[in-house]
């Protein structure tokens, strides 16, 4: 599903945010990336959705060489991904309806249709009662929750959660891993989770990748924050 | 496919343009008052230098040169001058005048007590024939004059001399220079709506990053601002378009009873305040379109 070969990338800067990375993710794989902040962890996921591009190596998303997809064509391939942040991302001024429908809307995708996979998703994230709520009334849970369901909501095949617990309390934490399992079980979404969080990566053991100082130090489906 | 789905979405991006500009409700109504005032002062420009333009040339076609036949020369030597003049480069148009006809215009001009002082003249009538020459333009109007003088029996020519020339220049000056800052004004125009529209799309970048994010095309981001650019524009020529109906048409009639007809005519309000109101109105909304479509694409470049 996602593969990177000899991958480098230089910022305009001179910084060397990532150095002849290779890795392969399967289909349907849950996986952490964990490291110190700096050492290439974001590049390497603005890499994947196209947010920058390899100055060196190939990156391939769902068999797709990401390097050469033309500028305007961005938008379809990103519609094959799903992106979550640390700051939910959600619009302030549209309900939680709105905010999840926006995905589908930008998509052309027929109103009933709409009506029916937004209530779908809610359901999955368990917020079918706060259909109407505005960001600002939920708790920080909740908005990851409907964050989540807006990047899952037309069936992305790659589901990428950048610190999704940064801003979290731990239990809520566990909460937001436990469905983002949940929809790696049921959609067979592929699931990249950069984290910080020690705890979660220790107790939901996956396979880690660890990024430090742009190069990938280990890289073990045994899980666990120390290996 | 792309252009069927274009239409389909218009209404909702026109509704999603208006909602905008009601929510950003001060940031919209500065861009509105802006394109206003510089609309407002496009309009009076335009007025102004189609005005100019008008009179000068009423004033242009109106320069002839008048020509004075010998007295000396007979009926035949007289009319001889005709083709002659015909002949010369440059000129449109040659009217004859018998010196009988001369006489009635001097005496049609006196006032009553020199009518009949000049009447006396009819006997031995002292003036001579006379031509009147249009020529194609103006500036060469000292030129032919000088050829016309070596002409025979041409006694006197007269064209209103350097003073002329230079009214002639004056006013092609003023002329140019309207349409210069006629063209500058469009560009303040257009830099001040983009730059306003760019101050209301700064301050929703997050919406279209989110909007990237999950997957809008370009062109679905893009279309609703450029709306909203032109519905400012349209938005922000109402006033000069009111003001300008009314304002014209009373200037009009005012400045027409004040100077009489004449020389000075001014354009007459109608059509006038629609063409007018029609390049305004494309005016400010072409120059919303254009300034919002480059504001916009800073944020989805890549």
């Amino acid at each position: 599903m996602i593969k990177l070969e000899n991958v480098t990338k230089v910022y305009k800067t001179g910084v060397r945010a990532l150095n002849d990375v290779s890795l392969d993710i399967a289909p349907g794989e849950f996986v952490y990336v964990i490291g110190p902040t700096g050492a290439g962890k974001s590049t390497f996921i603005k890499l994947l959705y196209r947010e920058e591009v390899a100055t060196s190596g190939k990156v391939f998303v769902d068999g797709q060489d990401v390097k050469k997809i033309k500028n305007w064509k961005v938008p379809y391939f990103r519609r094959k991904i799903g992106v979550v942040f640390q700051n939910y991302r959600l619009l302030p001024k549209k309900t939680v309806f709105e905010n999840i429908a926006f995905a589908l809307e930008v998509t052309d995708t027929p109103k009933v249709e709409i009506r029916k996979k937004v209530r779908r998703v809610l359901e999955l994230v368990g917020l079918e009662d706060k259909a109407n709520a505005f960001p600002h009334e939920l708790s920080g849970g909740q908005q990851q929750r409907v964050a989540i369901a807006r990047a899952i909501v037309n069936n992305p095949k790659v589901l990428i959660a950048d610190e999704p617990t940064g801003n979290l309390d731990p239990d809520t934490s566990k909460e937001i891993i436990e469905l983002l399992e949940k929809i790696n079980e049921v959609n067979k979404t592929t699931v990249l989770v950069v984290t910080h969080d020690r705890d979660i990566v220790q107790k939901y053991k996956k396979r880690t990748i660890r990024i430090e100082d742009g190069c990938i130090k280990t890289d073990t489906s045994l899980g666990g924050y120390n290996i | 496919m792309m252009i069927v789905r274009g239409i389909k979405n218009f209404p909702k991006h026109c509704k999603t343009a208006l909602v905008s500009i009601w929510r950003n409700g001060v940031m919209s109504f500065s861009s509105i008052f802006a394109v206003t005032i510089t609309l407002l002062l496009i309009a009076v420009v335009m007025t102004i230098a189609l005005n100019v333009n008008k009179i000068t040339v009423n004033i242009e076609n109106s320069l002839t040169i008048y020509v004075k036949v010998d007295r000396a020369a007979t009926a035949e030597q007289s009319k001889a001058i005709e083709p002659q003049l015909k002949a010369l480069k440059g000129v449109k148009d040659v009217k004859f005048s018998s010196k009988d006809q001369e006489l009635n215009k001097l005496i049609a001009s006196q006032d009553k007590n020199n009518k009949k002082l000049f009447e006396n003249y009819r006997n031995d009538n002292p003036l001579g024939d006379a031509y009147t020459v249009e020529v194609k333009d103006v500036k060469t109007l000292d030129k032919v004059a000088k050829k016309i003088e070596n002409i025979q029996y041409v006694n006197e020519v007269t064209y209103g001399g350097s003073s002329t020339n230079k009214l002639v220049k004056i006013l092609e000056n003023i002329r140019n220079g309207g349409a210069i800052f006629v063209v500058a004004l469009v560009i303040v125009v257009l830099f001040m709506i983009a730059n306003t529209i760019k101050m209301a799309i700064t301050a929703r970048s997050t919406e279209i990053a989110i909007m990237r994010m999950v997957g809008a095309s370009n062109w679905y981001i893009r279309i609703p601002f450029m709306l909203e650019g032109a519905f400012i524009g349209l938005f922000g020529a109402i006033i000069p378009i009111v003001a300008l109906r009314y304002g014209y048409t009373f200037a009009y009639e005012q400045l027409t009873q004040m100077m009489g007809a004449g020389l000075v005519a001014f354009v007459s309000p109608f059509p006038f305040v629609y063409q007018l109101s029609g390049i305004l109105l494309l005016l400010g909304a072409g120059v919303g379109l254009i300034g919002a479509f480059f504001s916009v694409r800073k944020f989805l470049k890549l």
